[in-house]
């Protein structure tokens, strides 16, 4: 089996080369057969990265330790679930199905435009078909996944026991979409530049695959954060890691293209940014998979270290290289039909919105590389922790929030002052009522009133924004309350599923900033039988079980858990110590509520079980990040799923609906 | 003024801000990383600033005192060229014992014991294929 695996990976480099090849040949020379060609390489790659992927999955569901990789990554006890989730437990198995994603979603996105897009598709392929054959060199020449051992272990090393709940199932398959889903919008954006097809045509195209990309980035992430939160046992959820760094860059430099691009859609401006939003944005998967891979930087990710560094860098050197030429090359022909009229106005709320966000990926981009580019420059390593980005993050994250209530509803091209007063006399007095409430209820930290303010403009005009377009189809179309706002949301689903999006991220907003700054955090260490107080909880420590079993040593404490002279929960945290492969690790326990979460951790039994050591956390309104993140879910599959009620509701077919729809297609 | 100066300026503002923010932060959270060894010999350069020293804990050196939560240890440069003795009160990180390789972090102050306000513990190298 191991020879089908590596000949079908030395088959794909061949194909994936040829069809770079052919694609462009073909298109330079309007030679079709050439690039019907390089298409069918394509599809021929995806076959072939698909057989060798089948092949490890097989070698890890039947136990073959005879490849290295099996070996290392699983053994005959781990169930069939993590088997085969560990075919992106480990490097060499997490490059093959990286490969597997981006040689899928590239013919995914060529059936998709088969009869579509004709001048731009060969570039699309060439671009995407570059980017497997280097990840698929990568695996033939550097990394190969099918290497084998030369003594053959009865028994594997297992996955670590970290990786072995569900997260493993769903937090790297999707950040691993979000990732490559990017190179798509890429590969349009090159197939612009490449053709001279600048106009929006590029964009329209790839619209979806650009929110997919970024919808399955925030999923990733958002799961990585509440895996981190559930298993890893340190009371938050997001530690500014350097992985989680990389994976955060690429969403915000993605999150400031698919607002400037509504721009270039509807002024026609911006279409320099735009170009080279996608490139950063692209180039930014690529550093990250450069970080999480090369251990330049210490992560906890770091069981993905490899000399991988220099490819990847040499690779994201050359990508920029090209893309920078090709977009120089044009830059004569991009030039604006518009220019941006007031400092006023949405066009350049949209504009400073970017240049936030631009400026969060920057500061963090800053505080990951600057360990290392302190030793270069001045020899000393200097390093920056959680503090740092909080510091410069937190302004301009509340900056965003405001931008986030301004953007939608202040005028296009040139807001006059009296409108200025009429749009924002509402909304910015519930901010500041919400914001006075905030205040009279004794929160006295400056950034949660901020956020508490800024939260309720927002809220404010995004309900405005439904409830305004609700009543405008109710007197057109005579429709009930109801009737009227699914159709208006139907009707403008980018709009509206916008709107939700923004709803999403508010809760967002309001969960972090609460649990960051009104975290409470005690460390108790008591006799069984004991309690003790942490916030408006009373924690009494009941005792120690011993729960081992062959494979894992476990000692759970039970903790009965009251308020106001009320029992409301049992909470039982575990100090556990896996036999193979060794490894202790801490099972938090915790209680949620949407107000907040009591979370408390086993640091340690004393000797002789006598005492025992809880560190508690009150994490307030932590829940609303889920909450937040649920409706970001459903505000983007209001934005791309196409909606079948529409025409049940629709009486009117008017031509904004159908140049909306010409939009969406 | 025209629009276009305008925007010049501000974008210029965001851009400067988001400048000197980043190189305040930077300023005032930094931390330098060191060995045992570079630690002992910088003398009072680092005083003021946190710190995060490199070691070994020494075999035999390690006292945890559950009912307090205190621990003490000697941490031994890589190399073998230099010892400081460590207090740190908490919880005791999962992966810490013996003979591993740690990072302690806390203010650099004539202080002995070193006071840790942080230990990190590497990971097992087990799960890092060479």
């Amino acid at each position: 089996m191991v020879i089908v695996g590596n000949l079908a990976l030395h088959l794909a480099l061949g194909t994936s080369l040829y069809a770079v090849f052919a694609s462009v040949y073909g298109a330079q020379r309007r030679h079709a057969a050439f690039t019907a060609s390089g298409r069918h390489a394509a599809f021929a790659t995806v076959g072939l990265i698909a057989i060798a992927s089948a092949v490890m999955v097989h070698a890890l569901v039947v136990h073959d330790f005879s490849i290295k990789y099996v070996a290392s990554y699983s053994s005959t006890t781990l169930p069939l679930r993590y088997r085969i989730a560990a075919l992106w437990g480990g490097m060499e198995g997490s490059l093959l199905f990286w490969v597997l994603l981006l040689a899928s979603l590239t013919a995914l996105a060529l059936v998709q435009n088969r009869d579509r897009n004709l001048e731009l598709m060969p570039y699309v392929t060439a671009t995407c078909m570059t980017v497997a054959a280097f990840f698929v060199s990568l695996l033939v020449f550097i990394t190969p996944p099918f290497a084998k051992l030369a003594f053959v272990p009865a028994e594997g090393t297992d996955l670590n026991p970290l990786l072995q709940n569900y997260w493993m199932s769903i937090h790297p398959p999707s950040l691993y979409l979000g990732y490559v889903s990017w190179t798509i919008p890429f590969g349009f954006a090159i197939a612009a530049l490449a053709t001279g097809r600048l106009d929006d045509l590029w964009i329209r195209t790839s619209r979806r695959w650009a929110l997919a990309a970024w919808f399955f980035l925030a999923l990733g992430n958002l799961f990585g954060a509440r895996w981190a939160y559930e298993v890893l046992g340190w009371g938050g959820y997001w530690a500014w890691d350097p992985v989680e760094n990389a994976a955060f860059m690429p969403w915000l430099t993605g999150t400031a293209y698919l607002h400037s691009v509504m721009i270039q859609e509807r002024k026609d401006m911006l279409k320099v940014w735009n170009l080279c939003l996608i490139i950063l944005t692209f180039a930014l998967t690529i550093f990250g998979t450069f970080l999480t891979r090369s251990g330049v930087i210490s992560s906890v990710h770091s069981f993905t270290q490899s000399g991988l560094g220099p490819y990847f860098l040499g690779f994201l050197g050359a990508v920029l290289a090209v893309s920078i030429a090709l977009l120089v090359r044009r830059l004569g022909e991009l030039k604006p039909s518009h220019r941006l009229d007031s400092v006023v106005s949405r066009e350049s709320a949209f504009l400073f919105n970017n240049l936030i966000l631009l400026g969060i990926a920057f500061a963090t981009f800053w505080g990951t590389v600057f360990p290392v580019l302190s030793e270069w420059v001045r020899g000393v390593k200097i390093t920056v922790g959680p503090p740092f980005f909080n510091q410069v993050n937190a302004p301009l994250g509340i900056m965003l929030l405001f931008l986030m209530g301004v953007g939608p509803i202040v005028a296009w091209r040139r807001a006059t002052v009296a409108k200025l007063v009429r749009t924002f006399a509402i909304p910015t007095s519930v901010g500041l009522v919400a914001g006075g409430i905030a205040f009279a209820l004794g929160m006295r930290s400056l950034s949660a009133v901020l956020v508490t303010s800024l939260a309720a403009f927002v809220l404010q005009t995004i309900a405005h924004e439904f409830h305004r377009g609700a009543r405008a189809r109710m007197a057109m179309t005579s429709d009930g309350y109801l009737t009227a706002m699914l159709g208006l949301v139907g009707r403008n689903r980018r709009r509206y599923g916008g709107y939700v999006v923004h709803l999403g991220v508010v809760f967002m907003f309001l969960g972090v900033t609460m649990s960051s700054v009104y975290r409470v955090e005690e460390i108790h260490t008591v006799k069984p039988g004991a309690s003790f107080n942490v916030g408006d909880f009373e924690l009494r420590y009941d005792g120690v079980r011993d729960l081992s079993d062959d494979h894992v040593a476990r000692l759970a404490a039970d903790l009965t858990v009251h308020r106001d002279g009320r029992e409301i929960a049992s909470l039982h945290p575990e100090k556990r110590f896996y036999k193979r492969p060794e490894q202790p690790a801490t099972e938090v326990d915790y209680r949620s509520t949407l107000s907040e979460d009591l979370y408390v951790i086993l640091g340690s039994i004393g000797e002789d079980r006598s005492t025992a050591t809880f560190q508690v956390y009150i994490n307030p309104l932590v829940a609303w990040l889920w909450i937040g993140g649920v409706v970001l879910v459903i505000g983007t599959g209001i934005c791309v799923l196409p909606t079948r009620f529409r025409r049940a509701t629709e009486r009117v077919e008017d031509t904004e609906a159908a140049r909306t729809r010409g939009r969406l297609a | 003024m025209t629009q276009r100066l305008k925007f010049v300026i501000a974008i210029a503002l965001i851009a400067s801000a988001v400048g000197v923010m980043v190189y305040t932060a930077v300023d005032q959270t930094k931390m330098y990383m060191l060995t045992v060894a570079e630690f002992l010999g910088s003398g009072t350069a680092y005083s003021g600033t946190t710190v995060r020293i490199a070691g070994k804990v020494r075999p035999g050196s390690m006292r945890w005192e559950a009912d307090t939560r205190d621990l003490y240890f000697t941490l031994d440069d890589i190399e073998a060229t230099g010892t400081l003795a460590v207090h740190y009160n908490g919880i005791l990180p999962d992966m810490f014992s013996e003979g591993r390789d740690v990072v302690v972090e806390g203010p650099s102050a004539e202080s002995d014991p070193f006071v840790a306000t942080t230990v990190l513990t590497s990971c097992p190298s087990k799960y890092e294929p060479e």
